[in-house]
């Protein structure tokens, strides 16, 4: 990465020259957006070729002083702009169980192409947003529940996405985990969980180089997160020494021009409604000090300098949606999907025996890459799981049906060799919400979170479970964001895969999946529990919610909870073998060495985790942690040594009292193995301090 | 098989489908590869496709899917049908071409039952079948927007599935196959262990042309033989003065009981009182059974349906 805080730190001079050259209304040009709200909110209406940010959005920019404006590309599943031409990857989520940084930086380095070919600069794509329950419509836009798994996969995608000098934006800043209320709710929580569970991942981010964060809509302790001064100002900039500029959740992320501009706020997005002349005024009048706008207009010009001067690469238009990148698509997917349940290994089906498909439900013809908010990418084409298995499978018969009359769907079960059950959600069930008077929306979609619900909609689990035991050979395929429920049909199955919404390829990816073209290698990045209640309780349409110390995996294993499958969980076809298991202290690490054996017969890839547990702390902490994970290719009865390290500092946890990090000094509980299940773990221990 | 050339069809060819009117005496099993909408105008008739048979009535509407084999058979009753024939083009979907929709529409039948009531489409049929008289050029066009949604109706109202079959099997081939069994069957029908010899002359295995028949057609060949059996029969009763015995072993029955009981099962009468009752065919109907009807009383009966 060539703009890295380092190197953007060197154009501070160069910044502030400029900023000296600017009177006071042009330094607050630059803290706005500049798409005028009609033309926005004319084109929002899904179908219509002016979509949501069908062309990169400005904000600033002063021509004759050679500033280039901001241009806004959002994300995270590709660029969202243009229509028929963006490559649609695999949602965030499904990167999330792929457990690989390599990957996500070159996913990063492909969009960052793709947005320098749409001429924008900067990629909004980055959510890294912890979903305190698995509920929220939008978690697919995130990796997962693990704050050190978030901050590992976000700081890739954001080296990638700078690679090629694009500005990678983080968001959203912060406790934006509910979709319904996000605009209302005021979230509050203990210093412990602020700094140890919700703020670590942004804070890695930062670390590794992100240029902007974006402000998120809800509030923290009673003040809106987009004019905060403890989250904008005191953390994040002072504590963090972020040197990059901050923009608005849009339209309605400025709900007051004091306030925000005081708070810290550098650019309200994406029209100006709350900043330019109200704000000219504002300084005028004494309320806002012009050394704040100094401050704000100041970061933004030095990070655009900085970036904007990086290279002058011309990106041909032809690199978006091009052949590589949807190669690298359909990788991601075969990476990422899991298998949950594979009884009498029914997978993967033998094509020679298996000539006979009956395929049931009806997300197996839609084109499931996700919700149709924001984050919504327009590819040229769309694999649907019905067409990647007819394309996959030339030499059978396939039937679709969409399973409404229970008895037809029996029927064609039996006189299947195979049935393969398609289910889960799409954006009418969950994504980005929108309110319900149709003037404050920019995105078209009902979705929402899961409130009712966290399993398959009851049609769907009368079709498994009527049908599931007429033929062997089940397969059920899961569509979603974020973790499904099981519990009740899973037995009426042999086999279950959790596909995510696995981006324009997807269809392709799990047929090659269910025939064996590919090994599964995805880990679930989230818990699955026998009930939902084992899960932290949340009331989705609130103006109050207090997040908890403890969430997903921790607070299962905290409350001694057995999970039905523990987090880090995944199959394959082949089998492995942990052996050998070493950890000690080096260099201010912790290192745990395994080898791994690929005991079965076909190729494949594991992903090997590493945990540190607290049992001898002094404070209240979880039973163990995720501070490590790495992927490991291995040919059928191929051995490998693995190496894993984390840092001490990830140790650490946050005293409230002196407001500092803290290594307790003590023995640490050391694992190393393939899922958060003690049966998959081998243990050590270490000392540190 | 005769049925599946069609000779008294009055279609006009500006529109893409075939449209026409006919009594039914006997129509037995047959296919096409357009989608066959059917409506009953008056009386009633026995249809069999895949499944058991269903009787029926005046009012009720099927549709016959793209090659699949069914067949028609008259009751006492005197009865008058509508069809419409809708190419397989219609239905093709540009994103697969392998793939081809089979609907279930049969207002007889109390499952896979469409989100609209049946009505809808035998509207929408009746509305076709009367501006088909017309030699105007708006009506054309009125046509060819009723065909288009009673298409797109299909689609989105009823339930279907989706079929794609393997690249390996032509599905031409098979329906080759279909012909040269029904062919034989019907030139061996004196025989009395058909079935073996048609699994040496046609090379599959008793188990495989079992699965090819149920496959293709949803019956056995049992099914078809005795099917078979009896038209013939039913032919030399109305035809011949022979009796009932040297009917009952030129069709190749085992013996008159079983040769009593089959006819009895299959029309619902003895071979006597079939032979006592039999309807006059007039010898200028082009198409074997194919019966006269009044085109006024045609017309009057389309009308009461709107």
């Amino acid at each position: 990465m060539k703009c890295t805080k380092k190197y953007r730190l060197t154009y501070t001079e160069r910044a502030k020259k400029l900023l000296d050259s600017l009177n006071l209304e042009e330094k607050i040009h630059l803290m706005s957006g500049e798409i005028g709200l009609k033309e926005m909110m004319d084109g929002l209406k899904q179908g219509v070729e002016n979509h949501y940010n069908h062309v990169p959005y400005p904000a600033g920019g002063i021509k004759d002083k050679k500033l280039p404006p901001m241009l806004f590309c959002d994300g995270p599943r590709g660029v969202v702009c243009s229509t028929g031409k963006s490559t649609c990857f695999p949602v965030t989520m499904l990167r999330g169980a792929t457990f690989d940084t390599d990957l996500e930086v070159r996913i990063g380095r492909a969009i960052g192409k793709e947005v320098r070919a749409y001429n924008g600069n900067l990629f909004a794509g980055v959510c890294i947003n912890l979903p305190y329950n698995p509920g929220w419509g939008r978690s697919q836009e995130t990796y997962g529940e693990e704050s050190f798994h978030l901050g590992k996969m976000g700081s890739a995608l954001v080296r990638g996405v700078q690679d090629e000098n694009v500005i990678a934006c983080i968001k959203h800043f912060a406790f934006n985990s509910m979709e319904i209320s996000r605009f209302k709710v005021s979230v509050n929580c203990d210093k412990r969980t602020e700094r140890e569970v919700f703020l670590p991942h942004f804070k890695d981010c930062i670390d590794a180089g992100a240029g902007s964060v974006m402000s998120s809509y809800n509030l923290y302790k009673g003040t809106h997160c987009g004019h905060h001064d403890y989250l904008l100002n005191k953390v994040l900039k002072d504590e963090w020494g972020f040197d990059g500029f901050v923009m608005s959740d849009f339209i309605w992320g400025v709900k007051d021009t004091v306030e925000a501009a005081n708070g810290g706020q550098d650019m309200e997005m994406c029209c100006t409604e709350y900043f330019g002349d109200k704000l000219v005024k504002a300084v005028r009048d004494g309320l806002v000090s012009e050394e704040k706008i100094d401050k704000s207009a100041l970061r933004i010009i030095r990070t655009l300098l900085a970036f904007s001067q990086a290279d002058d690469k011309e990106y041909k238009d032809s690199v978006i949606g091009c052949k590589e990148h949807t190669n690298l698509a359909l990788e991601a997917a075969e990476k990422g999907i899991t298998l949950l349940q594979n009884k009498d290994n029914v997978l993967p089906l033998n094509r020679n025996k298996i000539i006979r498909i009956t395929v049931l439900g009806k997300l197996a013809k839609k084109e499931v890459i996700g919700d149709h908010g924001s984050s919504q990418v327009r590819p040229k084409y769309i694999v649907t799981p019905l067409q990647g298995i007819s394309n996959l499978s030339p030499k059978a018969e396939v039937t679709f049906y969409n399973g409404e009359d229970l008895e037809h769907a029996k029927d064609l079960a039996r006189q299947a060799d195979a049935v393969i059950f398609v289910v889960g959600y799409d954006h009418d069930d969950e994504g980005e919400f929108v309110s319900e008077s149709s003037s404050d929306a920019y995105t078209t979609t009902i979705g929402g979170d899961r409130t009712h619900s966290l399993g398959l909609h009851q049609d769907e689990i009368d079709l498994i479970k009527a049908v599931g035991p007429e033929n062997k050979n089940s397969v059920a395929v899961l569509i979603g964001g974020n973790m499904i429920m099981i519990t009740e049909w899973k037995d009426y199955v042999s086999s279950i895969i959790m596909a995510y919404y696995a981006g324009m390829e997807g269809g392709t990816a799990i047929a090659k999946i269910l025939f064996g073209d590919v090994n599964p290698s995805g880990k679930l990045p989230f818990v699955l529990p026998y009930k939902e209640n084992d899960l932290p309780l949340v009331n989705w349409d609130t103006t109050q919610q207090i997040y908890d110390y403890y969430h997903g995996y921790t607070k299962l294993e905290k409350e001694g909870v057995e999970p039905l499958l523990p987090y880090g969980f995944g199959l394959s076809y082949t089998k492995y073998e942990i052996n050998d298991a070493t950890f000690a202290t080096e260099d201010e690490k912790v290192v745990a060495k395994c080898t791994i054996t690929n005991t079965g017969d076909m190729d494949g890839t594991e992903v090997v985790q590493m945990y540190v547990g607290f049992k001898n702390s002094k404070v209240n902490r979880p039973i163990k942690l995720l501070r490590g994970f790495e992927r490991v290719e291995l040919k059928a009865g191929e051995k490998k040594e693995v190496s894993i390290s984390c840092p001490e500092k990830k140790l650490c946890w946050f005293n409230p009292e002196n407001e500092s990090w803290e290594l307790e000094k003590m023995n640490y509980e050391m694992y190393i193995g393939t899922s958060s299940d003690n049966k998959d773990l081998l243990q050590g221990k270490i000392t540190l301090g | 098989m005769d049925h599946y050339i069609f000779e008294l069809i009055e279609h006009e060819t500006k529109y893409p489908a075939k449209v026409f009117i006919a009594s039914i005496d006997t129509s037995s099993f047959h296919w096409h590869y357009d989608y066959e909408l059917m409506v009953v105008l008056k009386g009633s008739l026995i249809m069999k496709s895949v499944s058991e048979p269903y009787i029926l009535n005046a009012g009720d509407v099927v549709l016959f899917n793209s090659k699949k084999v069914h067949s028609l058979r008259r009751t006492d009753q005197d009865n008058l049908c509508l069809f419409i024939q809708l190419p397989q083009e219609l239905f093709i979907d540009n994103s697969n071409k392998k793939q081809s929709y089979s609907f279930y529409l049969n207002s007889a039948s109390k499952t896979m039952i469409p989100k609209v009531k049946f009505s809808v489409f035998l509207q929408t049929a009746v509305k076709i079948a009367i501006r088909s008289k017309s030699k105007e050029v708006v009506d054309v066009f009125r046509i060819k927007a009723l065909i288009s949604t009673l298409v797109a109706d299909l689609i989105e109202y009823t339930q279907y599935d989706i079929r794609q079959y393997p690249d390996n099997i032509d599905t031409e081939h098979n329906s080759d196959v279909l012909l040269q069994i029904n062919e034989f069957i019907e030139r061996n029908i004196e025989s009395t262990n058909i079935t073996q010899e048609l699994c040496k002359y046609i090379g599959m295995s008793e188990k495989t042309l079992y699965r090819f028949l149920k496959n293709s057609t949803g019956f056995t060949a049992k099914d078809l033989i005795d099917s078979t059996r009896i038209e013939k029969s039913k032919v030399m009763l109305r035809q011949t003065n022979k009796s009932i015995s040297f009917i009952e072993q030129e069709c190749g029955f085992n013996s008159e009981m079983t040769f009593y009981r089959t006819f009895k099962k299959e029309t619902g009468v003895t071979p006597n009182e079939y032979r006592e009752n039999v309807i006059e065919i007039a010898t200028n109907s082009e198409v074997q059974g194919y019966l006269n009807f009044d085109n006024n009383e045609a017309d009057s009966l389309l009308k009461q349906y709107l």
